[in-house]
């Protein structure tokens, strides 16, 4: 049981699945907070029945806002040192949690993803799909050289500075991915991937479902890059933004 | 210029003005938001009237006419308007995400304090 981590959930229109996604995250995961991100169904009740903290969105933010309040509460309410997140669609495994704490509870690093594709491809996801997340693996490995396996992973560990960062307007409200890592690379925190395992969504459906969304994705994603690489005042950002919190 | 397009233009010009200054008196626009609207408008209604400052632009930027003076900073000023509420929008999404993330964490410590109560 990890009692020294918080593990956020955003959620949204997740009612089908929440309480059998939590019934098994609750046999490794101390305290959860789901942070409904304005659902039109009852995935709030559902969530707070099956023992989880309740933070309820009025209106539909997204991921990226979900997880800012998420770790809004855990800097304000709660103790714990290390910061997970999970998503609520069933894809990720609970008993993998423990490979992202580790190395934060080690001290190696600052902000640890969960990668589908470090060992093995272990993605469901459709190839277009896997052939975008490939093409931003490789720039971002560049750009921050390290290797990148999995720059759109949910499954991420950091600890309460990153979150303080994450707090501040250089986090995206839609969905955390390459630019992030980049920032966080130039900023001078540590990353590192770990191998976890993606199962079939109990709930069918992507935000980055059609043609339209992920071509803005890519378009956004591409200029987000392109923002973080340039800059070369993020350390100072860094100083800034830790010094405020 | 014509004088039809000159008429055309000053009335286009005036009607911008008034128009902005109708919405400002019933509080429909603030001042801060009417700003450009109002640049946009004298800076027509300037260049209509003082034709030799349009003439003398057209020359300086290459145009053949004046009316294309007219119309490319026309567009130049709605394209910084449009820059302006992408500022705006922006902005006005931060701030929302922030109401929003507050009153999820206030809505918490409310509903925790009057369990306390209830119980205790």
């Amino acid at each position: 049981m990890i009692e020294d981590a918080l593990v956020i959930m955003p959620a949204f229109n997740e009612a089908a699945v929440i309480e059998d996604t939590l019934a098994e995250l609750k046999q490794y995961a101390g305290k959860v907070v789901v942070v409904d991100d304005g659902s039109r169904d009852d995935t709030g009740l559902r969530a707070r029945q099956a023992g989880a903290v309740l933070l309820r969105h009025s209106a539909n933010l997204g991921y990226g806002a979900a997880l800012k309040t998420g770790f809004s509460y855990a800097l304000r309410y709660s103790k714990e040192p290390f910061l997970l997140t999970f998503d609520a669609d069933g894809q990720h495994d609970p008993a993998l949690l423990e490979s992202l704490a580790a190395p934060l509870r080690k001290g190696g690093s600052d902000y640890v993803l969960g990668s589908r594709f470090l060992e093995r491809d272990s993605s469901s996801a459709p190839a277009a799909r896997k052939i975008g997340s490939k093409i931003f693996s490789i720039a971002t490995s560049a750009l921050i050289r390290q290797k990148i396996t999995d720059p759109t992973s949910g499954m991420i560990g950091l600890t309460r500075g990153v979150a303080k960062i994450f707090l501040s307007k250089f986090f995206p409200l839609d969905f955390p991915d390459a630019d992030v890592l980049i920032m966080l690379s130039r900023m001078g925190y540590r990353i590192q991937e770990v191998p976890v395992r993606m199962r079939e969504a109990r709930r069918p459906g992507s935000m980055h479902a059609g043609i339209l969304k992920p071509a803005y994705y890519l378009a956004k994603m591409s200029v987000s890059m392109v923002h973080f690489s340039l800059r070369r005042d993020l350390k100072e950002k860094r100083r800034e933004i830790e010094s405020v919190f | 210029m014509f004088f039809k397009q000159k008429i055309f233009a000053m009335a286009a010009s005036a009607a911008l003005i008034i128009l902005i200054g109708v919405l400002i008196k019933r509080r429909k626009l603030r001042e801060e938001y009417a700003l450009l609207w109002l640049f946009t408008g004298i800076g027509m209604l300037v260049l209509v009237i003082g034709y030799p400052i349009l003439l003398w632009l057209s020359n300086l930027i290459g145009a053949v006419a004046p009316t294309t003076t007219l119309f490319l900073f026309a567009m130049l000023f709605l394209i910084l308007i449009s820059i302006h509420f992408s500022v705006k929008f922006t902005t006005l999404s931060d701030q929302m995400q922030s109401v929003i993330t507050e009153l999820a964490l206030l809505r918490k410590e409310l509903e925790d304090l009057k369990k306390g109560k209830a119980s205790g």
